[in-house]
């Protein structure tokens, strides 16, 4: 039977290579490929412990023995737990499988957004159904989503009745303290349900949205599936990790927002797709809101850079990073500092929404003519010229404004460039180079990629980027 | 035999022409009626297998019209693309038997006036040389530019050296088109075309760069394009030129309407990826600051310009959604 996993590594793994999002679809592309090929290592070497029925296409390899209480709470929990594929219509080829668990008596199943976003976005081409750990099966449909925790809710469809499924018990918000077990569930790796075992670390700085740390394995499949505390009580839903990098560090979104979006579920039938594309497009507002106000109080947190101190994002948010030039290049070093603020949202397989990143590059030379350095830096000014990206399926292509503007310390060459979500009303990319006037022997090349916010408020934070950036007074 | 033999003093020339017009061989007839076919006692004999033995006659009546007449030959005589069976020669006559191609004239017969001598085109090696050199120069100094921290003479040289190369080359394919059209092959001229409109690019991006970054002129950057355009159907009008020995207005236009529909496809090409004709958004233009003579503006006037694009790209949303009904919402 072939192995059909593929598509769903390849959402988890695009999870967790946000961080390269913007670097080129070459990075990316390679970094999927590394992905699938860490989580096909990861079968066959990560600590994964089947339990309980296997699935027809379960490898019976022997499995560690697991703790009596990880036993007990899986069989107790496994009449709640699902699995959610999505399939091709009209077909019996899996695109993504992920994990859910039963929350109400009338057939509502919280699992991960990303698991079902094909659904949303090609209602013609997917459908969606339940694989119970019996093996009965049946077609669901979406009733609520939320881009912003990662979570979905489907409801299973009327010819499956769900009574006697069980459903599971929401633990209260925040009752977990660190060094808790939390136990995971779900279906790794499409190889048939499991449980992991692993420890509650808190809530990670980096985050604009309230996480739980865990600290435990979580593979490709269990996306969706509920965590649990040692009393049986969901904590959490299973939604991503670092990958290979970081192998043991997942994240489970809080049952605070299960709980919401539960509310929400209930008080719907049926729901037509144009009803959850407007939610999610109120959402990626809320986000791009949250994600602009957590920048900054009021005015960007400046650095020094060479002779300007450049606006960056706050290191309790953000991932930052910088590079210098090797001492021995003496006619030309550089210095960069860039920021990320890993907020990128999950849409679809091709796109997410809802970023920011700053990007600065200080050069200087003491040897070369005016001239010969003026061209280095036109060189490097050519690397920007996607800013003027090309109409796609997702955005329509970008217009730019530029000139000289002058602030009380600095001069530059700017440019803005905007560009419309075709999917999203209201939401835009509005990405802004500067590149600095000031000296014929040393400058500034600064861009502050803002992705998927409104119109004004993009602009206002463009604008407080440039007024943040200035020049020490010369000697 | 049909007919008295006339001696006469007014002469018939039978030219046989290649397909370019060119008279391959010239017979004299002054003793009319003639004939003209393989046979060995025609009056003109011509070695074509799709030639009857004798194939036309061509005889004077006594008002003096002198006349061409098949002499029934499998495969005719055509006049003016059409098969007839005789005609009248007056003046010049161009015919086809066979496969061969037969000019008539009369002795009479007007003759295109005199062509002036036209100027030699540059055509001194030197010239040639010289260009080359300073396309080389130009070349080698942009690489030595962007060469920063440790300078690699044989790159230089390398890069030069490639550049000549391919000039030389092109040059070469021209010459050798030139060779088979003329017998001449004209290689300093082809080389000296190509290697000024190298230099006249250069000078054309250069330009346009400064004055983009001196004065504030993006738009500069942006529509060079139909300068580069204008300059590429110069050099391909150019070499077509000396390869043909002649200028024309029929040439031209070819010329010009393919590189005008080339930079119609690239323009197609552009609106298709960015729905307007600009083949940049923004310029790239960079030069020592100091050089700047254009006046800055406030953030504030800045801004409020940028507020304008939001209804540009409004307005393509608005577009798409129509289109693509798959994401229609």
């Amino acid at each position: 039977m072939a192995f059909s996993g593929i598509g769903l590594f390849g959402h988890f793994c695009m999870k967790n290579f946000l961080a390269f999002r913007g670097i080129s679809a070459l990075v990316s592309a390679i970094a999927s490929a590394l992905c699938v090929l860490s989580a096909a290592l990861a079968q066959t070497g990560g600590a994964i412990i089947p339990a309980g029925t296997p699935t027809a296409n379960a490898p019976a390899a022997p499995p560690p023995p697991p703790s009596s209480v990880a036993r007990t709470l899986y069989e107790s929990q496994k009449e709640k737990l699902l699995q959610i594929r999505v399939l091709v219509s009209g077909a019996e080829s899996q695109s993504s499988a992920g994990s859910g668990f039963n929350v109400s008596t009338d057939g509502l199943i919280v699992t991960n957004y990303h698991v079902i976003s094909q659904l949303i976005w090609e209602p013609e081409r997917y459908r969606a159904e339940f694989v119970r750990t019996d093996n009965t099966r049946g077609a669901v449909s979406v009733v609520a989503i939320d881009v912003q925790h990662d979570l979905a809710v489907v409801r299973v469809g009327t010819p499956t009745p769900p009574n006697g499924w069980g459903i599971v018990t929401l633990a209260p918000d925040d009752s977990l303290t660190q060094g808790d077990r939390v136990y995971s569930l779900g279906n790794p790796l499409d190889l048939g349900f499991a449980i992991s075992e692993g420890t509650y670390n808190g809530r990670p700085e980096r985050s604009l949205y309230p996480n739980l740390l865990f600290t435990g394995a979580m593979n490709p499949g269990v996306s969706g599936g509920p965590a649990m505390d040692d009393r049986g009580r969901v904590v959490g839903v299973n939604v991503a990790g670092f990958g290979r990098a970081a192998e043991l560090t997942n994240f489970q979104v809080p049952v605070k927002f299960v709980r919401e979006i539960i509310k929400i579920a209930q008080s719907r039938k049926d729901v037509p797709n144009e009803q959850l594309r407007a939610d999610m497009r109120t959402q990626l507002i809320a986000h791009q809101a949250v994600m602009l106000n957590a920048l900054h109080a009021g005015a960007w947190k400046t650095e020094p850079l060479g002779k300007y101190r450049i606006p960056v994002i706050p290191d309790k948010l953000a991932r930052c990073w910088g590079e210098a030039s090797e001492a021995e290049k003496k006619n030309y070093r550089y210095e960069t500092a860039r920021c990320d603020l890993g907020s990128a949202l999950y849409i679809d397989r091709s796109m997410r929404i809802g970023s920011v990143s700053t990007q600065h590059e200080y050069s200087t030379s003491s040897t070369l003519s005016a001239y010969r350095f003026s061209q280095l830096r036109k060189k490097s000014m050519e690397n920007e010229s996607q800013l003027y990206a090309a109409h796609n399926k997702s955005r329509t292509a970008a217009r730019c404004t530029e000139d000289y503007i002058a602030t009380p310390t600095a001069k530059f060459r700017a440019v803005v460039c905007a560009r419309a979500y075709r999917k999203f009303e209201g939401l835009y990319d509005i990405n802004t180079l500067v590149v600095s006037l000031d000296n014929n022997h040393d400058g500034l090349e600064s861009t502050l990629t803002l992705n998927g916010v409104d119109y004004t408020r993009g602009l206002q934070e463009s604008r407080r980027f440039i007024e943040a950036i200035s020049r020490s007074a010369e000697k | 035999m049909t007919g008295a033999i006339i001696s006469t003093a007014k002469p018939i020339f039978v030219e046989v022409l290649d397909r370019r017009g060119h008279v391959l061989s010239r017979e004299r007839l002054t003793a009319l009626p003639a004939r003209i076919g393989r046979g060995y006692d025609c009056d003109v004999i011509i070695d074509d297998p799709f030639i009857a033995t004798e194939h036309l006659q061509i005889s004077r009546a006594d008002d003096d019209l002198v006349t061409v007449r098949d002499l029934h030959s499998k495969n005719g005589l055509r006049a003016n693309g059409k098969r007839i069976t005789d005609i009248q020669l007056h003046d010049q006559l161009t015919l086809i038997i066979g496969k061969t191609h037969l000019r008539l004239s009369a002795s009479t017969a007007a003759l295109a006036p005199e062509k002036l001598l036209v100027q030699e085109r540059i055509s001194h090696p030197a010239f040639a040389i010289a260009a080359l050199a300073v396309a080389g120069f130009i070349v080698g100094w942009e690489t030595w530019v962007g060469m920063v921290n440790d300078l690699k003479p044989i790159a230089i040289i390398t890069g030069v050296l490639s550049l000549l190369g391919a000039l030389l080359a092109w040059a070469g394919g021209w010459a050798l088109i030139t060779r088979l059209m003329q017998g001449v092959a004209h290689y300093p001229s082809h080389l000296f075309t190509v290697a000024m409109s190298l230099i006249g690019l250069s000078a054309l991006i250069w330009l346009t760069d400064a004055f983009a970054f001196i004065f504030n002129l993006p738009g500069l950057t942006r529509w060079r394009v139909f300068a580069i355009a204008a300059l590429a159907i110069w050099l391909v009008y150019s070499h077509v030129r000396i390869a043909s020995g002649v200028g024309s207005r029929r040439m031209l236009g070819i010329v010009v309407g393919v590189g005008v529909a080339a930079l119609g496809v690239q323009f197609l090409n552009t609106y298709q990826s960015h729905k307007q004709l600009a083949p940049n958004g923004f310029s790239n233009a960079f030069l020592p600051p100091s050089w700047r003579l254009a006046r800055t503006k406030t953030v504030d006037d800045f801004f409020v310009r940028i507020q304008s694009q939001k209804e540009a790209v409004d307005a393509l949303r608005a577009l798409d959604s129509d289109r693509d009904s798959g994401y229609a919402e």
